[in-house]
């Protein structure tokens, strides 16, 4: 069966318009402010948490070891190479979900 | 003005002391059998009727049910909806907790450490458990992923281990800070209210808007909660 010529015209102006509504959607929710908020506040949490618990654990071997702050010093700089780590993984996440919705 | 921190003070209701320890019911307490039930109540009011077509009362629990069953299947896949009923729960219990916390003399128990870094502990033991389940000695791959030399491994593995660890204190940080600026803010404020008499108005104007903008960090936070404890069990469950 044939398809009126209108009937197609007007096919085509819907899936314009869904097309650059969804656009406009994506853009607003990508660059919101809230969103950059977020994330900096995320890689914020990640980075401090990181370090605080690895002073924990630390600071616990040192006391049931009595290793006189040695452990400490070794694991704080453990727990902060290891927030940087956590929050590596998640800017990467970002990337490859910008990436996605891009494509 | 009443000292702001006061609010987060546990009150013991029931003291129970056994073999030493303490165990006593307190507000806090009250206030987690209280947000339990108060969910319980609201699912089974709402759905007492079940029909094909849903009602305005039966849409509530529906869509809460849609939304969290979408979180879980894009952020984990189709083998994460074995566990949606376990992050349908937490979800629940933290946003009906948080909520429960804006009521007057109610209590905020999602502003404590103690109750959402249980929370948090139990879901990463979860993560793990479900890890070893699924991947038995595979697992162990979290802590020294693919194509790293072996020699750096006594400085990957502690890395690694402290970033898995990380993780429930990072969700935990998250939630607790949120909820206890916002109430410390809602009493100071308010406290001005009482001190300032007829201009007190403006102060309460502020706190009426910023009642407003803690529901919605209520609902956000448990939100959040949710997605984080959605992406740390697929983590779990597709990582390396």
């Amino acid at each position: 069966m044939k398809v009126p010529e209108d009937i197609k015209a007007l096919e085509e102006k819907i899936a314009r318009a869904k097309l650059s509504k969804q656009q406009q959607e994506d853009e607003d929710n990508k660059h919101s402010d809230f969103s950059h908020l977020t994330i900096g506040v995320r890689l914020g949490v990640e980075l401090a948490s990181g370090t605080i618990v690895g002073a924990a654990i630390g600071y616990t071997l040192d006391e049931m070891f009595d290793f006189t702050y040695i452990m400490l010093l070794i694991f704080t700089l453990m727990g902060g190479c290891a927030g940087m780590l956590n929050a590596y993984r998640y800017i990467k996440s970002i990337n490859i979900d910008e990436k996605q919705g891009r494509e | 003005m009443s000292n702001p921190m006061e609010q987060f003070e546990i009150k013991k209701i029931i003291p129970i002391n056994i073999g030493g320890y303490d165990i006593g019911f307190t507000n806090s307490s009250l206030c987690m059998v209280l947000a339990a039930t108060i969910v319980v109540c609201i699912f089974a009011f709402c759905l007492r009727k079940r029909t094909l077509i849903p009602g305005v009362a039966q849409n509530i629990p529906e869509s809460i049910y849609e939304f969290i069953y979408k979180i879980v299947q894009d952020n984990i896949g189709k083998e994460g909806l074995k566990y949606f009923s376990f992050i349908f729960t937490l979800s629940l219990f933290i946003a009906s907790g948080n909520i429960l916390g804006l009521f007057p003399y109610s209590f905020t128990f999602t502003s404590h450490l103690a109750a959402v870094g249980a929370l948090s502990i139990f879901a990463l033991l979860f993560n793990i458990i479900v890890g070893i389940k699924k991947k038995k000695w595979g697992y162990l791959r979290t802590f020294m992923p693919r194509g790293i030399p072996w020699p750096i491994a006594p400085l990957i593995i502690p890395i690694e281990a402290i970033s898995l660890l990380s993780k429930p204190f990072s969700l935990t940080v998250r939630l607790v800070a949120n909820m206890t600026v916002g109430h410390i803010m809602l009493k100071i404020i308010a406290g001005f209210v009482a001190s300032l008499g007829v201009l007190g108005i403006v102060p309460l104007f502020f706190d009426s808007c910023i009642i407003a903008f803690e529901l919605f960090i209520a609902v956000l936070q448990a939100y959040i909660y949710t997605i984080l404890s959605c992406i740390y069990l697929s983590d779990a469950l597709h990582y390396h």
